[in-house]
């Protein structure tokens, strides 16, 4: 004899006749897949919810980055303009001074020739805006007289210019004014031929 | 496919039998679950419930017919459970009688349920419900014959007070069916120590609620069976009575297995003193029935 499961207690109630037998143990797999899977659809959306919060605040920090670096960026840009405009302005004042160069010869020339004790109250060089080889010139002295004119004269010809269209004006207190229109020769020329 | 079909795949309760599925322990059913367990008697009804864990609460009981008591009882046995589920061991109107030559072909039990005249032949009679339990080393058997119509009713009386049928047992039956196999599992250890060994006579005895079921069972033959409703009471004296004459004809050294329903010394004391010399056994032990009914 053999050793017997332990006995059921009879039943003798009315019966239902749509009893169904449980199901078998590996159909548990499917509730036990479908926690996992929620298990770990759960799991997913908390990493993809982190995910995007860490990316967002990586985009917030980029987008900050982005602001700073075009601030700097503007910041430059405006420091360069400015450069530019310098650059430009330098620019200008070099092509003024390369242009004037001729010009400073000139008007060293004429201040060395203003001799001692004569005041030269105004000298104005004007460059023809049409001609370059035309300056307008025109000097104020106190005191000093034709020999002033004849000296400044003599020293604007050596350099090459030759007065034209001059006109003079003495005044009571003995103030000369000059004006003339130099003109530039290829060759220097003396004062005595200039003036004729 | 229904929603309910999702949701118990869902919590498992799928892969549980179903509530009263009366193939499955008790236990299996209603795991987790609150239950109740009555016993019904033509003038008292017992009852206990059952925990979450299988643990068994303190005995209630009540003097009256089922259908009264329940009437103010329903309401509290149906809290006092999940889902209203009861066992229920009725004591009356059966009928369990000692055959031979039953067939035990495959399938046999079932058929009893569905078609107890295919299965009994001219043993069956309508309007009742039957089971049995074959001796595996003879040719007999042991025949409950039960009454639909207390079932019916007790059925129709649960269910008005909302409660649900798990289970309907014949308590002393039931009792029966635990002596005959602790007495095959004491003879399977005895023959495995000593295949020559005589285990002699042996006169199991079940009480339940007044009912009574004694049986005789000699070496491996089952000789005599009988069985009596409504015999006692409080007092065991009627037991004694009808059991004297049958220790007689087996001869003094018959061993009586006795068990009931609950521990009470009053039968073993009684028996003592009527035949002192009587190898006596109450191997009854607490919660006797309501274990039997729980499949603990």
């Amino acid at each position: 004899m053999e050793a017997k499961e332990r006995r059921i207690c009879h039943d003798l109630k009315t019966d239902r006749i749509d009893i169904g037998k449980p199901l078998p143990g590996i159909a548990r797999l499917l509730p036990v897949g479908f926690y996992l899977l929620s298990l770990a659809t759960v799991g997913l959306c908390l990493l993809f919810a982190y995910e995007m919060k860490k990316a967002n605040f990586e985009k917030l920090a980029a987008e900050q980055e982005k602001t700073e670096q075009e601030a700097v960026s503007a910041k430059l840009k405006k420091e360069s303009t400015e450069l530019e405009a310098q650059a430009k302005k330098a620019e200008e004042v070099k092509k003024y001074v390369n242009s004037s160069q001729p010009v400073q010869e000139l008007l060293m020339a004429i201040n060395r020739s203003v001799r001692t004790g004569i005041t030269m109250s105004d000298l104005t060089l004007a460059r023809e805006r049409d001609d370059a080889s035309k300056l307008g010139f025109s000097v104020k002295f106190s005191g000093g007289g034709q020999q002033q004119k004849e000296d400044t004269l003599a020293k604007i010809s050596a350099l090459g210019y030759r007065p034209y269209q001059a006109e003079e004006r003495r005044g009571k207190a003995g103030e000369f004014d000059y004006r003339a229109l130099l003109l530039r020769t290829e060759k220097p020329v003396s004062f005595k031929a200039a003036t004729n | 496919m229904k929603l309910k079909d999702l949701t118990d795949l869902l919590t498992f309760e799928s892969f549980r039998p179903e509530p009263d599925d009366g193939a499955a322990p008790w236990t299996k059913r209603f795991d987790k679950k609150r239950t109740l367990m009555l016993n019904i008697g033509r003038k008292r009804v017992s009852w206990r419930t059952m925990d979450k864990n299988g643990a068994v609460a303190e005995a209630n009981a009540a003097e009256g017919e089922f259908k009264e008591i329940i009437s103010t009882m329903g309401h509290e046995w149906k809290d006092q459970t999940d889902g209203g589920w009861c066992g229920v061991s009725i004591n009356q109107r059966y009928v369990i009688s000692l055959e031979a030559n039953l067939s035990r072909r495959k399938g046999m039990e079932e058929m009893l349920r569905t078609n107890p005249k295919a299965a009994l032949g001219a043993k069956a009679e309508r309007g009742k419900r039957y089971t049995l339990t074959h001796n595996p080393e003879s040719n007999t058997s042991v025949l409950l014959a039960c009454e639909e119509d207390p079932i019916i009713k007790v059925e129709a009386a649960l269910r008005e007070a909302g409660l649900q049928t798990g289970r309907v047992c014949v308590g002393v039956y039931a009792m029966l069916q635990e002596l005959i196999d602790q007495v095959q599992e004491a003879r399977r250890v005895h023959l495995e120590a000593n295949a020559d060994a005589k285990t002699g006579t042996i006169l199991m005895v079940a009480c339940c609620e007044g009912s009574l079921c004694a049986m005789v069972q000699q070496e491996e033959q089952w000789l005599k069976l009988r069985s009596r409703t409504d015999l006692y009471t409080d007092d065991m004296s009627p037991v004694v009575e009808l059991l004297v004459p049958m220790i007689e004809e087996t001869g003094p050294a018959t061993h009586v297995l006795f068990m009931n329903d609950t521990e009470d010394p009053g039968f073993v004391q009684l028996m003592q003193a009527r035949m002192p010399s009587v190898r006596l056994s109450d191997v009854t032990v607490p919660n006797q029935l309501w274990n039997l009914m729980g499949d603990l």
